[in-house]
């Protein structure tokens, strides 16, 4: 070597050694700080909020007892919650079973997290009468006799944010060991042995691919999936995959090889639930099978796993056969390496894929889950609802609601099949609301807010408000013969009030009011009882004049009608605007014997660990005496048995139940509100846009509202409304307003306050008197539109209140002006 | 799994220089770092502190369990229609007689000290028979032992006309009632 060439090679050494030092140290301290930056971010993922959990709406539990009819609704109710019915036993949660001989159901309960106490699923014999009435209910296998057990809730929606992901977390020691293994099998087989990049597995891929010519097999590890799904996207780049594989060492040399098992268990994309992906192995195992990891079989394990490579091409909902094929190919894997024996093999080859109904949140209780979300917001911030993964029973009734949509969509179809009804504009949508609620706990059972919640999300159950027209008239009533004599006059059921056009004078006679019939027909004096049963307006209104508008207005919001009514004398016959909510609310007053019970859509709230954040009880407080209560409600009774509600049992609903029709100005608006003793149901029919209906309450709403009513009730005693003590129910003769007798022919039932009954029997000569003295009988025809339905009894009279004696003559007869 | 403790036990320790090696030469070639690093999460409002509405304490005073000597007469008449329901058999009142065994199951839960459950069969009893006076008596006497007075006085109101007329049953009621209208001042937080 010559000494220039020396001399060229000492300088390159020198320049190497003063050069590589720093770029070494460079690149060392880049390193250093890249390692700490992605350890930083992994800390923060793992150690910290993982996955947003959505906050899920549940309908309320169903109870099941000794007594209650079991009904095709009931084997509707276990499809709906993806219980599998089987042949023989069940031997496993969310299976059951129906013999005939004996009559019979078994049924294996799912685990479900209660506010206060868990249930972990159980097997109930359930033993049957002649009539599909549960006999008795038994816990198998110890045979212990149960008063009752709970069926759980289904899953109304899920409050998502940005993110549309279901997912329940599980720990590492939750997973069953075979799926870990089916996992690890088909996935990444050395991931016990790697550090996060599979170098081996790297060439095997590359070379597989390189003579197949396209991308057969995948490289990555089990933590570079984990890395790309937290923190990466889709593109395929090798700059991506350089990224993954450098976080995946990063992640495997901070965390544990379990700790990172446990995160992709949980965060692995295992298909759609609609626009909801199904996240991680619990919630993948809940939706395709309806039971939690720990009960699956074999089997069904291989087939999540499996699942993992392309989850909606190999979805046993949709491809029962590619799932089968695939799951085979993991049990092949599973016996190959070792990790199962041959007869597990054959005993899980065998079984078919026997996946439970797709149970997707329901779309029929939208409007309602609006509703709860509006009510949550006021202690909960929106973000909170869509990632703590709050678990929140309401109080709908999935069954009653299945029930209203339908009654709502059949009668608004069949109203608009109906001949001669006005032309609406191209673009108004006829529309509909319904709200069924627990007169006696307050609880909303069915909200339908409109036709469809994909076109309106505007709830008109509780934001529409519309003028109520006939359905205001029991606050009237109320106010005139209930025993808190809030008006300035107490009148009597049996009080003849003059049917007849009058001027009401306000505002110190600056202003006038003249309320009207429809139809502008009156038939001279007709009894309180009558006017409410029929619907007379001017008699409603006359009425109100006496007792007073602000009694009246007073009244109302007593009730439950929100503050604000102006005392203006159009009220009495419902000018101010209601909700549908509202009207619930006033008439579950008079359903549930006086008291008010809060509504109640909240049940409660319960978090991840299974712990109560928020409970919410029954609340009640007396509005109004019993006594008066009852006076409405058997009113009311007559106007569905003889008045302008009887179409009801026209319809075929024969149970006891009390309601009034209403209709508006023009006929835009039909209502209906009835209620039986445990429930209520209120239906609106009409347009948001100022366009006429042209039918009655009795021809739009009481139709959906007897529908809904018929399937609602159906396997269920009905018992009758009772009087409570202080209420007399007579046979009174409707005619005199006397005490029934064979001289006058048969009498209506009308109820008293005790003390003003009637004292004295009719007689042949008092209803000559009568007739002589207030001519015929009253013809409802035209009166609230509820024409051609039959006619009122004629006029009355009862017993004079001392009090008001100087407006009424003897007979009780109001004085005419 | 991921305590604090451990956390801080797993550091950063080389495995092999191979596996350093290739992390060195991984981070190399990405050629530029995280950009942008996904940002650590804002902290999120934690909900309110939990609101339970409803009895949830007991409460030192009156029992109307317990009329000292003769026991109580609400519990003797409800174990008494129980009976009788029992005793009927199949084709009696199947929701009064579940309604009646789950308002004594719910009593026991409360003896017991689990007012929640209780609250919940007394609930249950309710939707199941409205009509049921026992439902709400005991649902009356369990505000009561929560403090609870008004929501106990409005239970009870409703409870009354709907019990079955017993003269030592109603001069329990009549003390009951007394003792509500002469209550102390009740807790704020759980009153309406």
């Amino acid at each position: 070597m010559n000494t220039k060439k020396r001399s060229r090679l000492r300088r390159f050494t020198t320049v190497l050694l003063i050069l590589v030092p720093p770029l070494l140290a460079i690149a060392g301290l880049w390193t250093w700080v890249e390692y700490r930056a992605i350890d930083a971010v992994l800390v923060e993922k793992f150690a910290g909020r993982r996955w947003d959990f959505p906050s899920k709406v549940y309908t309320d539990t169903y109870t099941v007892y000794p007594g209650l009819v079991l009904g095709e609704g009931f084997e509707r109710r276990l499809h709906s919650l993806g219980y599998l019915r089987v042949q023989a036993v069940p031997t496993r949660r969310g299976q059951y079973r129906v013999s005939e001989v004996p009559s019979r159901i078994d049924l294996y309960l799912t685990a479900f997290e209660y506010p206060a106490r868990r249930e972990n699923g159980r097997l109930i014999e359930i033993a049957l009468d002649a009539n599909s009435a549960v006999a008795s209910l038994r816990e198998m296998p110890t045979g212990k006799r149960l008063s009752t057990f709970v069926l759980e809730p289904t899953l109304l929606a899920g409050l998502h944010g940005e993110l549309r992901e279901d997912r329940h977390e599980m720990k590492i020691d939750e997973v069953p060991l075979p799926l870990v293994r089916s996992v690890l099998a088909v996935e990444d087989r050395r991931f016990f042995e790697h550090p996060g990049v599979d170098a081996r597995g790297l060439a095997r891929a590359f070379f597989v691919n390189l003579f197949a010519g396209r991308v057969r097999q995948g490289g990555s590890t089990l933590t570079q999936q984990l890395m790309k799904n937290f923190f990466l996207t889709e593109e395929r780049t090798i700059s991506r995959k350089l990224r993954e594989a450098a976080m995946a060492i990063v992640a495997e040399r901070r965390f544990t090889k379990l700790e990172i098992l446990e995160a992709y268990m949980n965060e692995i994309y295992l298909g759609q639930r609609g626009s909801v992906g199904i996240h991680g192995m619990w919630e993948a195992s809940r939706f395709y099978f309806g039971r939690e990891p720990a009960e699956l079989t074999l089997g069904q394990l291989a087939t999540l796993a499996g699942m993992i490579r392309a989850p909606n091409y190999y979805s046993p909902h949709e491809h029962p056969e590619r799932a089968r094929e695939r799951r085979d190919v993991v049990l092949s894997l599973l016996s190959e390496q070792g990790e199962i024996d041959i007869d597990a093999y054959r005993a899980a080859a065998v079984e078919p894929i026997d996946t439970v109904p797709a149970v997707t949140a329901t779309q029929n209780g939208l409007h309602f889950v609006d509703f709860v979300r509006e009510e949550l917001k006021e202690n909960y911030p929106a973000d909170v609802l869509t990632t703590e993964g709050f678990t929140i029973l309401t109080s709908l009734d999935p069954e009653l609601q299945a029930f209203a949509v339908e009654a709502v969509a059949d009668g608004l179809r069949r109203i608009e099949e109906t001949p001669g009804r006005p032309e609406a504009p191209s673009d108004a949508r006829l529309e509909a609301a319904l709200i069924a609620t627990n007169p006696r706990t307050g609880a909303i059972l069915a909200m339908v807010g409109g036709r469809d919640y994909k076109q309106s999300q505007f709830n008109r159950a509780v934001q529409g408000r519309r003028q109520p027209g006939s359905v205001f008239k029991p606050v009237v009533m109320l106010a005139a013969l209930g025993s808190e004599r809030v008006g300035r006059v107490h009148f009597l059921p049996t009080t003849i009030v003059p049917d007849a056009p009058f001027v009401w004078e306000y505002e110190k006679g600056m202003k006038t009011w003249r309320p009207e019939n429809y139809g502008d027909e009156y038939n001279g004096g007709v009894a309180i009882r009558d006017a409410l049963q029929f619907s007379v307006n001017t008699v409603t209104a006359r009425i109100a004049r006496d007792v007073g508008i602000e009694a009246v207005r007073d009244l109302a919001m007593r009730l439950g009608v929100e503050p604000g009514i102006p005392a203006l004398p159009s009220i009495s016959l419902g000018s101010w605007e209601v909700s549908p909510f509202e009207m619930a609310q006033v008439y579950g007053v008079f359903a549930n014997s006086g008291f008010l019970a809060k509504p109640l859509a909240v049940r409660s709230v319960v978090d991840r660990s299974g712990s109560a954040v928020e409970g919410n009880a029954i609340k009640i407080e007396r509005r109004i005496p019993a006594t008066d209560a009852y006076l409405i409600t058997q009113l009311l009774e007559g106007a569905v048995e003889r008045g302008t509600g009887r179409s009801v049992r026209r319809y075929g609903f024969t149970a006891p139940a009390a309601g009034k029709t209403g209709s508006t100005n023009e006929l835009h608006d039909a209502w209906f509100v009835g209620y039986t003793p445990d429930l209520l149901c209120v239906v609106w029919v009409g347009y948001d846009r100022d366009v006429r209906l042209g039918l009655t309450g009795s021809r739009a709403a009481l139709p959906i509202w007897t529908q809904f009513m018929k399937d609602a009730i159906e396997g269920r005693p009905q018992p009758g409304f009772r009087p409570p003590p202080g209420v007399l129910v007579e046979n009174v003769d409707p005619v005199t307003g006397l005490l029934a007798s064979s001289d006058c022919g048969p009498g209506v039932p009308t109820a008293f306050l005790e003390g003003e009954e009637p004292q004295h029997y009719c007689h042949r000569r008092d209803l000559e008197v009568r007739r002589n003295a207030n001519g015929g009988r009253i013809d409802d025809r035209g009166r609230d539109g509820d024409q051609d339905l039959g006619r009122a009894p004629r006029t009355g009279a009862g017993r004079v209140d001392p009090g008001s004696r100087d407006r009424y003559d003897e007979s009780n007869v109001y004085l005419f002006e | 799994m991921f305590t604090s403790s451990n956390r801080e036990s797993v550091g950063v320790r080389p495995r092999s220089i191979g596996t350093v090696a290739l992390l060195v030469a991984l981070l190399t070639l990405t050629g530029c770092p995280y950009d942008p690093l996904p940002m650590p999460r804002r902290p999120r409002p934690r909900p309110r502190p939990p609101v339970i509405e409803g009895p949830t304490r007991p409460l030192p005073g009156p029992d109307y369990q317990e009329e000292a000597s003769q026991g109580d007469r609400a519990d003797q008449l409800l174990r008494a229609e129980i009976e009788y329901l029992e005793a009927a058999g199949p084709g009696s009142d199947g929701q009064r007689l579940t309604a009646l065994r789950l308002t004594s199951e719910a009593w026991d839960f409360a003896a017991a000290g689990d007012e929640r459950e209780a609250l919940e069969l007394l609930e249950r009893a309710v939707a199941i028979d409205g009509s049921s006076g026992f439902a709400y008596l005991y649902l009356a006497r369990l505000h009561y032992r929560a403090t609870a007075y008004g929501a106990a006085e409005q239970f009870l109101a409703r409870a009354r006309p709907l019990l079955p007329p017993d003269r030592r049953l109603n001069r329990a009621l009549d003390r009951f009632e007394y003792d509500l209208a002469n209550r102390p001042i009740a807790d704020p937080a759980i009153q309406r």
